[in-house]
């Protein structure tokens, strides 16, 4: 369908004003709420996605078009409410204790909102029982931790084990993510994934959700 | 030397090109008009709210020791012991941008304006780091030149967080730099307020004491490789394996 093409086209050069005007004009022909949020914002962002993977589009772009999803998911949320049109999942977010930086992690929160998710974002210095008690009040089956610093990635640990504690292992994964991190970090604490980059932890998150 | 130091420069925003690659942006790349405006309007913010001000105290080794020593929880062994011995003189630093950029920045998030929150944060954090590169400079040029330091070039600031010294060592670097004057506080997890703000040590010296070995247990974990360039930024290259042998056994 065209519409949902522009919607797609104008969501990937950022351009927020056209994106709600053509997302109100496709619910004004009765385009499916699902469709307009599929085959447009998410079909859009997806393309938003590859790009920056590939160094083909940069941040400021990508946030750009992250923008113009919320003016046309704003949109389309009381009709997403109404029709009971299911979330892809539920993920809580934060920055671990000790750590104050989170600007990689609003940048995935922007990302997997951007996806479809529901994110409850926990902020910063966020301390291990937090995160396990939000998971469980919220019924998230993904728990995304965040550091900057070397010094507080330890605390990822904390909350890998706490989960595993509560015996929550098998409806709750951990996926880590930050600048000194790495894979073989990810391994070494018990998380179930890690993620470099905004982008990637979509694609994770993702996987984790459709491995159960 | 103990005060506090104006920085005045770092009212302005850096240029443009600059603020693209606090974005990761990369230089020649064509950038849309959205993004241009983006620039421009980061950059105005920054220069309306920015307060810059820093602080620095001279410290002993004795002292500074005691201070690195925090609550004990530092990684064992860890390169700065080794580094500060070889220092000529060391000096505690704080600085920060000031409340009102942090407070701006965590609006714009909070408003759904992260494009224009990251670029902000991005300005703002190259400044930060700016900040503590100019103390460092202002403390390079406190010394009496005795040959062996003939410019700023060798001094380099250490922070807590990170390459093995534990955040909960600002307690003690806070109890003895009063960065209260500047208006820096710490919270019960160690960490400043407001936001974008710096502290550490900075270690006046050659510039092959600031050489390491990044085979710490801790370098395992970091992915960032950020020492790399810092000493490369002392000696204009990275450090061969020979001169941090040397450096250490200096």
């Amino acid at each position: 369908m065209e519409i949902l093409k522009d919607i797609a086209q104008n969501l990937i050069a950022g351009n927020d004003e056209k994106v709600a005007e053509q997302v109100a004009a496709a619910i004004a022909s009765e385009v499916p709420t699902v469709e307009i949020l599929d085959d447009g914002l998410i079909a859009g962002m997806n393309v938003v996605g590859d790009r920056f993977r590939n160094h083909e589009m940069f941040l400021p772009e990508v946030l750009l078009s992250a923008r113009a999803m919320t003016a046309g998911v704003s949109l389309l949320k009381p009709l997403m409410v109404a029709e009971e049109v299911p979330s892809r999942g539920k993920v809580v977010l934060g920055t671990v204790q000790g750590d104050l930086h989170d600007i990689g992690k609003n940048l995935v929160g922007i990302m997997l909102r951007g996806a479809g998710f529901e994110v409850v974002d926990l902020g910063t210095d966020v301390p291990a029982e937090k995160f396990i008690d939000a998971a469980v009040a919220e019924n998230a089956s993904i728990i995304g931790l965040s550091a900057l610093l070397t010094t507080t990635m330890p605390l990822m640990k904390s909350v890998v084990d706490l989960v595993e504690e509560r015996g929550l292992s098998d409806e709750l994964k951990v996926i880590v993510g930050g600048a000194p991190l790495s894979e073989e970090f990810a391994r070494s604490i018990g998380a179930q994934d890690y993620a470099y980059d905004a982008a990637n932890a979509v694609e994770k998150v993702v996987a984790l959700v459709a491995k159960g | 030397m103990r005060g506090r130091i104006g920085l005045e420069d770092l009212k302005q925003a850096p240029g443009r090109d600059t603020v693209l690659r606090t974005q990761g942006i990369p230089k020649g790349y064509q950038v849309s008009e959205r993004v241009e405006a983006l620039v421009e309007q980061a950059r105005e913010l920054y220069e309306a709210l920015a307060r810059p001000v820093g602080i620095i105290a001279d410290i002993s080794l004795t002292e500074f020791l005691e201070v690195y020593e925090g609550d004990g929880r530092n990684a064992d062994p860890s390169p700065l012991p080794g580094i500060v011995e070889n220092a000529r003189c060391l000096a505690l630093f704080a600085a920060t941008l000031g409340e009102p950029i942090g407070r701006k920045i965590e609006e714009l998030f909070r408003c759904g304006d992260a494009a224009l929150g990251c670029m902000l944060d991005g300005i703002a954090s190259e400044r930060a780091d700016r900040a503590a590169s100019l103390l460092g400079q202002a403390f390079g040029e406190s010394l009496p030149d005795d040959g062996e330091l003939d410019s700023g070039a060798s001094v380099l600031p250490y922070s807590p967080g990170y390459c093995g010294w534990h955040v909960s060592g600002q307690r003690k670097l806070f109890a003895f730099l009063e960065p209260g004057d500047i208006d820096i506080e710490l919270n019960s997890s160690c960490l400043m307020s407001p936001i974008k703000s710096v502290s550490g040590v900075l270690v006046a010296g050659r510039p092959d004491i600031h050489a390491f070995n990044n085979e710490f247990e801790f370098c395992l974990d970091c992915a960032t490789r950020e020492c790399r360039k810092r000493i490369a930024s002392t000696t204009g290259r990275p450090p061969t394996n020979h001169e941090w042998s040397q450096a250490w056994k200096s």
